[in-house]
């Protein structure tokens, strides 16, 4: 086994999404649907907080990548070759042994990329809905309408579920010695395989 | 005879006029001087302005609601403020009489074309007058108005109700360009913002602001669920669930299917017929009518849910789609674990090959 | 040479309903009734949630806006198995009773009187009352600026009009007063359904509104003021005219639509469904004395000659929806209803023909026949009738609610069955109305509605037989090619609740001379 000790704010970055979003998919579920009497009002505020922090997060994370210490490059210039691409494909398709390395980890950072793009998808419909008067209003009627921006909002969330469900069996099935690493940078094994770039 | 005594006096009066023309600049939030700028400009205009108004698909209703006026009485708009010059239900006069009256109106231009009803556009022959599609008589009248008036939700992009339905119904902004269109929709029309809306527009000789979906930001601006009375129960949590229960009379109408949230309306702040009531007053969930998203995307109305147009005319509840996503990813997790442990190759097992 | 005039350039003739008929030797010899448009409310309710469809069925008509809302509940309390409590038995009552009495006499006054009285007789008025004196130098006024409207004068009066000054200016100082007392009953029914038209607070288990007792006074007030325009103007100005020049068309029976005649019944007294305010029944053949049971699997819609794909005679319950514009044999959007084979006139006239109030029986001893001018005089003996009963009702839901035993809703059936049809039998103010609807997997599998219009407008069926309306206009005498007034009334006193147009063909020269009827 091998990994690199992940840094620290790499670490808090993971943290606190994974805080964000839990907090924020219950309370949007509340809005969506409130499940028990309840207060609406603190609820919804704890969703905007939370909505704050995430939106902050990830703002950070993204300019993060692209410091000198960042990863940018990995999810924007991947090193495609058809090669590689061949062989993330048996891998996933056949279970077949596929190197160490990042530029063989096409798939994964393809899908870390979208993620963010759909996060910023996210956070726009959210503060859309935060305000929905004023200036904004044309932005959500030219969008269909403040309930055609409320069910992106809502398909979107269903989205980051379908991604968390994948994200938990990818890493028990491929990277369970990772755990400790992303939540308490614990490595295991050997070092230094793994170009963190 | 008092009946009598009473009707006398049922001529506008310059006061009564110069109140109406209050109420005007208030909903539009003009400064008080203007109200003198529009009495004497909607005066001049002789202060009857000219209107023809033309229903396509529709139930009257728009024009029922007009005729709910009371203050100014109807009397006093169909007699003294407006000059109707042709309106199907209101109007007395006999085919021959009212074609001139059209046909003449039509010539001298200028005046105020209100439809009421949607335009079919799947087949025109879905709503004939008089042997003649409708739409081209919509298309005819417009050429020479001065401004068009979509009154009521059909009349609206969309089409409200027949919108929904196989005739496809349109609202006359997707059929007349180029001219000055103001739309004005709720099911029905509601008859305060027509008539200051066509007030405001003798004097101001323009159209106020309009949103992106032409309707005046005075009406439109805010979100009912902003100004709603049952807002505090909202904000509180309490769901009415039960319309007997005493205790959830003024409860919140959400989990009743309201889309309040969604709607920009003025009805929490306007109350409808004079002042009666409005829908969540009665207890009523909003079903948002007043919105282009009414009725296709808003429909279940008295549901609280959300649907996802996915082409083909069908649309699908975003939640049922949420769970198809869940599930679909569920499944495809399962079976590629499945598959991984009759390749024998579990996540250790894996790693060691790489490592060996 | 047969010469072809339109009057009118191809375009208007406003209508979502035109009625054709061919004039010969002064007589009308034949008539098509024809529906013009079609919107397929009942194809789009496919597959909907089942509790929106009184929402959505109540935009079929925004006029006696209300009670297809009244009857789809009533169709979905049936599927729901709901047990609607009294109080909310009692308010849909109060809110349908006051568009009622909106909608009787604005259809007199606004949409009919015109035909009966000669408007411009106002300016020989000589007398010296100030308030008719005001009410001729208003209209004088407007005829001078050129700009009448809407009182502007359809046809030529006839021999059938009133033309005597001071009746008609007096009927115009009530036109008048009309026009504000429907506004204030519309705005009476909008106190407890949030708005009018299409109030929002009649849902399938009952009401959603809960009648506080100072929106009772309210309505009560309002109720007094409108009852009273009823019973001490609008009743006498129906029989005034009624009994006045137009007695002979009366007596004649101008009108007579052939004698069969349908109630559902209408407005519940108590939750026994047969204890009705409005009773139900049916009349063949002019046996007035024999008033027999609804049964309504005897009626069957038939299509032949309207704009759908052919099928056998359906039952409602089982109806089909499936629009064909290009079948040559159609003439109407409209299907054609039959009870029993016959067709049915439903409304007014139908439902006092039925109930029988003495009121009514009087006029038919001094001879006063079944025809339009009868429909006018049922039309409003039952509405001042409806208004004593307003009274009765709105006292009982006020000791209800000052008992604190007011229940409006029946929330146990607020959650959609999985499976269940149900069937909602009203009567609208032009008559009898009914919905019926398939639940299948909690969705709307088929929703069939047949409105009064529909049988008093229906086309012929598939036997060749003629709609209610078609046989009414046979015979009809039309002096006059130009000016046929009396094919107007009798269209009218029918309250074809869309604008129609008329058509008249007379066969010799081919002139196609168009009128309109709003």
């Amino acid at each position: 086994m091998s990994s690199v000790k992940i840094t620290l704010p790499r670490r808090l970055f993971h943290w606190t999404n994974l805080i964000a979003i839990a907090a924020l998919a219950v309370t949007g579920w509340y809005i969506h649907k409130p499940f028990v009497p309840g207060s609406m009002g603190l609820v919804r505020q704890i969703h905007f907080v939370f909505a704050f922090v995430f939106a902050i997060n990830t703002l950070l994370r993204v300019y993060y990548a692209f410091t000198p210490a960042g990863d940018w490059r990995k999810y924007l210039k991947p090193q495609i070759s058809k090669e590689r691409i061949r062989l993330v494909f048996r891998h996933y398709a056949f279970y077949e042994h596929l190197p160490e390395g990042e530029e063989f980890r096409l798939l994964q950072n393809a899908s870390y990329l979208a993620l963010v793009l759909l996060f910023g998808v996210q956070i726009f419909t959210g503060i859309l809905m935060y305000n929905p008067e004023g200036g904004v209003t044309g932005i959500i009627n030219w969008l269909g309408g403040l309930s055609a921006v409320r069910q992106a909002h809502l398909l979107l969330q269903w989205a980051f579920i379908a991604f968390t469900i994948i994200h938990l069996y990818m890493v028990v099935s491929e990277e369970l010695f990772q755990v400790k690493n992303i939540f308490f940078g614990i490595t295991s094994g050997k070092e230094g395989v793994v170009n963190e770039r | 005879m008092g009946l009598l005594e009473e009707l006398s006096s049922k001529r506008i009066e310059r006061r009564d006029f110069l109140k109406l023309c209050g109420a005007v600049t208030a909903a539009f939030s003009l400064p008080l001087t203007f109200q003198d700028h529009i009495a004497s400009a909607a005066e001049q205009a002789m202060a009857k302005p000219r209107v023809i108004w033309l229903e396509g698909q529709d139930c009257a209703g728009c024009s029922e609601s007009f005729l709910a006026t009371m203050n100014p009485s109807v009397a006093e708009l169909v007699l003294d403020t407006l000059s109707i010059r042709y309106h199907e239900t209101i109007m007395g006069a006999s085919g021959e009489v009212a074609e001139k009256a059209l046909r003449d109106t039509m010539k001298e231009g200028g005046y105020i074309l209100v439809v009421e009803g949607s335009i079919p556009k799947a087949d025109d022959r879905f709503c004939l007058v008089g042997g003649k599609p409708f739409r081209e008589t919509v298309m005819e009248v417009a050429e020479n108005a001065a401004l068009v008036i979509g009154a009521g939700s059909c009349a609206m992009y969309g089409g409200g109700i027949p919108g929904a339905t196989p005739s496809m119904g349109g609202g006359v902004g997707e059929f007349v360009k180029n001219k000055p269109l103001i739309n004005l929709p709720s099911c029905p029309v509601k008859p305060s913002r027509l008539v200051a809306t066509v007030l405001y527009y003798l004097a101001a000789k323009k159209a106020p602001p309009l949103d992106s979906y032409n309707r005046p930001v005075a009406f439109y601006g805010s979100l009912i669920h902003d100004n709603c009375p049952r807002r505090g129960q909202f904000e509180k949590g309490n769901f009415l669930t039960d319309w007997n229960d005493p205790e959830q009379r003024g409860y919140c109408l959400l989990k009743k299917g309201c889309k309040g949230p969604k709607t920009y309306s003025d009805c929490a702040q306007v109350w409808w017929n004079e002042g009666a009531s409005f829908c969540m007053n009665a207890g009523a969930p909003c079903a948002g009518c007043g919105q282009p998203e009414f009725y296709k995307e808003f429909s279940p109305l008295y549901a609280n849910q959300e649907t996802l147009g996915i082409g083909f005319g069908k649309s699908v509840n975003v939640d049922t789609a949420g769970a198809f996503v869940i599930g679909a990813t569920a499944a495809g997790v399962a079976v590629h674990g499945i598959g991984r442990v009759i390749a024998g190759k579990g996540p250790d097992a894996n790693k060691e090959d790489e490592l060996g | 040479m047969a010469q072809k005039i339109i009057i009118d350039p191809v375009t208007r003739i406003e209508g979502h309903l035109a009625i054709e008929v061919e004039v010969e030797g002064g007589k009308v010899k034949n008539a098509w009734s024809k529906g013009t448009m079609f919107r397929g409310l009942e194809v789009l309710l496919r597959g909907k949630d089942p509790r929106e469809a009184s929402y959505v069925t109540d935009r079929v008509c925004g006029v006696c806006t209300g009670s297809h809302q009244w009857a789809s509940a009533l169709a979905l309390d049936d599927a729901f198995h709901a047990n609607v409590p009294d109080g909310g038995r009692l308010v849909r009552n109060l809110i349908l009773g006051a568009i009622w009495l909106h909608d009787h006499p604005l259809h007199f006054y606004h949409l009919s009187a015109l035909d009966y009285l000669d408007v411009m007789a106002v300016a020989q008025y000589k007398g010296n009352d100030p308030g008719l004196n005001q009410v001729k130098d208003k209209l004088v006024k407007l005829v001078q600026m050129k700009d009448t409207s809407p009182l502007t004068p359809r046809y030529e009066p006839d021999e059938f009009c009133v033309t005597d000054p001071e009746i008609v200016t007096t009927a115009v100082a009530h036109y008048l007063k009309a026009l504000e007392i429907q506004a204030k009953a519309k705005r009476m029914a909008a106190l407890l359904g949030g708005k009018v038209p299409h109030n929002a607070a009649i849902v399938v288990g009952g009401a959603t509104v809960y009648p506080e007792l100072q929106l009772l006074a309210q309505f009560r007030s309002h109720l007094q003021e409108v009852a009273d325009f009823i019973e001490n103007i609008y009743i006498k100005d129906v029989l005034l005219f009624g009994t006045g020049p137009l007695l002979p068309l009366a007596k004649a029976g101008v009108g007579d639509s052939g004698g069969n005649y349908l109630s559902y019944g209408g407005f519940a007294n108590s939750s026994a469904k047969t204890d009705l305010h409005l009773p139900a029944g049916v009349i063949i053949d002019n046996q007035f004395d024999k008033v027999s049971q609804v049964s309504t699997n005897m009626i069957l819609e038939h299509v032949s000659h309207a704009w759908y794909d052919n099928n056998s005679p359906l039952n409602p319950a089982e109806g089909q929806t499936s629009v064909n514009p290009n079948k040559s044999q159609g003439y109407s959007y409209i299907k054609a209803p039959r009870y029993d084979g016959r067709a049915m006139e439903v409304g007014p006239l139908a439902r006092t023909l039925i109930s029988k109030p003495a009121e009514f029986m009087q006029l038919l001893q001094q001879g006063v026949k079944p025809g339009a001018v009868a429909r006018h005089a049922a039309r409003a003996i039952e509405t001042v009738r409806l208004a004593k009963q307003l009274f009765k009702w709105l006292d009982q839901l006020e000791n209800m609610v000052a008992l604190g035993q007011c229940k409006i809703h029946d929330t146990s059936a607020w959650e959609v069955p999985k499976n269940s049809q149900g069937a909602g039998l009203t009567e609208a103010p032009r008559g009898a109305l009914g919905h019926w609807l398939k639940i299948v997997d909690q969705k709307i599998d088929n929703y069939q509605l047949v409105v009064p219009s529909t049988w008093n407008l229906s086309p012929r069926d598939d036997n060749g037989g003629m709609g209610p309306v078609e046989k009414a206009l046979i015979g009809a005498p039309v002096p006059d090619v130009s000016n046929p007034l009396n094919v107007v009334r009798i269209v009218r006193s029918f309250d074809p609740c869309i604008s129609c147009a008329v058509h008249i063909i007379e066969p010799n020269s081919n002139k196609i001379l168009e009128f309109k009827v709003s």
